[in-house]
């Protein structure tokens, strides 16, 4: 008995060793395809992420008002009360006015794309080291909704849908290493191609195949081109940090930052183009897991 | 029962640490600019000490594997991983880390903290060099490898803490538990 319970325990050992790395090549090479099992399992999950994130959210803002609270007593050491009072009345007023602004701009974004979006929230972003992406759970649920689309927010693009389950989608952030968009340079009209770094130390971008003899300079905004049709023309990408001009070769080295501030990313929009016609850009910009 | 519990405690886990930036982006305004860098490249694993712990711990081979299997699962599927990554990483880890439990004792903070520790740089290893065989993005290993210290500094931080909960767990609440040579036939 105690014999056929090693074996047993063996036998198991080696089986869950092996079926996940039968799977996982197929799984690295097209993420997106998906049994039965997992994309179940990710709707299921949803609705718990969704929870983890109200909760968490509420504790940032427990922590957050006592971090503003400390420094409110702090400035009650050299001020009047009522000065305070005011103070803090006066940023409720701004974080409303902002808050107003925000929404104002979302529904003017979502107004200015020819497409149809639907919105979604940001419920996780950055699980683990090695892979920037965004969980996002849709205000409302949309028919065709598909990976590949366009994901964008109030500063610029965010990203593309990388998987789809129920409501929940998972975006692959534009600084992730396998992302990548045409763009052109908003002063000069010089093209290039933003690629994600996957740096985890600070969020940014790269800008291949800007000609040696391309005008780009630090601060340039970086716009998308409509190239390849899925993001839509003109949104902002990228502002240009560092340029590097060599004296000989081709290209410049070029390094940007990402318009869009992802730690404080809540809400996006997903633009529902149809993609099926370019499937070059869709290889290209997509690069593998 | 048990096992449920514990599985349950690593997809809770993964949640909160699926909402670590928040706080990352709150630490931001407070620590000083020289830390600031170093803060996105140190998101914790809080599943993998669950794993190592079940390695030295779990007297029965089969049901730590499976434990394994499971945790390394619920993080594919939560983490937008390529399904199998984490369910091979982490039962392999947990083989590992019964091989290295007959020797090992994981009783206090210092050997928690370096147990946590080397495991997570054994696991950013493992992901590198299976992204790097089967991954077609030849720069992901690149930059996966310049996060594998502050990831690993981070995991063993927060791992006393989450083997002092898997230990409650694992033995009931009454905090004793078998090492896997007892177990073992």
């Amino acid at each position: 008995m105690g014999s056929f319970k090693r074996y047993r325990d063996i036998v198991i050992v080696v089986v869950l060793l092996a079926v996940p790395f039968f799977f996982l090549r197929a799984s690295v090479r097209r993420p997106e395809d998906m049994s039965v099992v997992d994309r179940a399992l990710m709707t299921v999950a949803a609705p718990l992420e969704y929870v983890a994130a109200v909760l968490a959210r509420g504790v940032s803002r427990i922590v957050s008002s006592y971090v503003y609270l400390v420094d409110v007593k702090e400035d009650n050491n050299r001020l009047v009360f009522e000065n305070a009072r005011l103070r803090r009345r006066l940023r409720e007023l701004e974080a409303a006015e902002a808050e107003n602004r925000r929404l104002q701009r979302l529904l003017g974004l979502r107004e200015a794309i020819p497409d149809e979006t639907v919105s979604a929230v940001v419920v996780a972003k950055d699980t683990t080291e090695y892979f920037r992406v965004a969980h996002v759970v849709l205000d409302s649920p949309a028919a065709g909704l598909r990976d590949n689309m366009p994901v964008v927010s109030l500063d610029g693009t965010v990203g593309t849908v990388l998987r789809v389950a129920g409501d929940k989608v998972d975006v692959q952030l534009t600084v992730d290493s396998g992302f990548g968009v045409d763009v052109v340079v908003e002063r000069t009209g010089a093209r290039g191609f933003v690629r994600g770094t996957g740096n985890r130390k600070r969020y940014e971008v790269r800008v291949e195949y800007v000609q040696r003899t391309d005008e780009i300079d630090v601060g340039d905004l970086l716009l998308t081109s409509g190239v390849g049709c899925r993001f839509p023309k003109g949104l902002p990408v990228a502002r240009v940090t560092r340029v590097m001009r060599r004296e000989f070769g081709i290209y410049q080295e070029v390094e940007a930052e990402p318009t869009v501030d992802y730690s404080r990313l809540e809400e996006v929009l997903i633009v529902l183009t149809d993609t099926k016609d370019c499937s070059v850009t869709h290889e290209r910009g997509r690069g593998a897991r | 029962m048990r096992n449920l519990s514990l599985i349950l405690l690593g997809v809770l886990l993964t949640l909160t640490q699926a909402n670590v930036y928040r706080i990352m982006a709150m630490m931001e305004g407070v620590v000083p600019d020289f830390v600031v860098p170093y803060l996105h490249g140190a998101t914790p694993n809080l599943v993998l000490p669950i794993v190592v712990f079940l390695g030295v711990q779990e007297s029965s081979m089969g049901r730590g594997a499976i434990l394994a299997f499971c945790l390394g699962y619920a993080l594919d599927i939560l983490a937008d991983a390529p399904i199998g990554l984490f369910s091979f990483t982490y039962v392999a880890l947990w083989w590992l880390a019964r091989m290295a439990g007959v020797r090992l004792t994981a009783q206090t903070l210092l050997p928690r903290m370096s147990l946590a520790f080397a495991f997570a740089l054994v696991e950013g290893l493992l992901v590198l060099v299976l992204l790097a065989v089967f991954g077609a993005d030849t720069r992901r290993p690149v930059e996966i490898s310049t996060v594998l210290l502050p990831h690993a500094i981070a995991t063993a931080l927060f791992a006393p803490l989450v083997f002092r909960w898997v230990q409650r767990l694992h033995s009931g609440g009454t905090g004793s538990t078998r090492g896997p040579a007892e177990g073992a036939s």
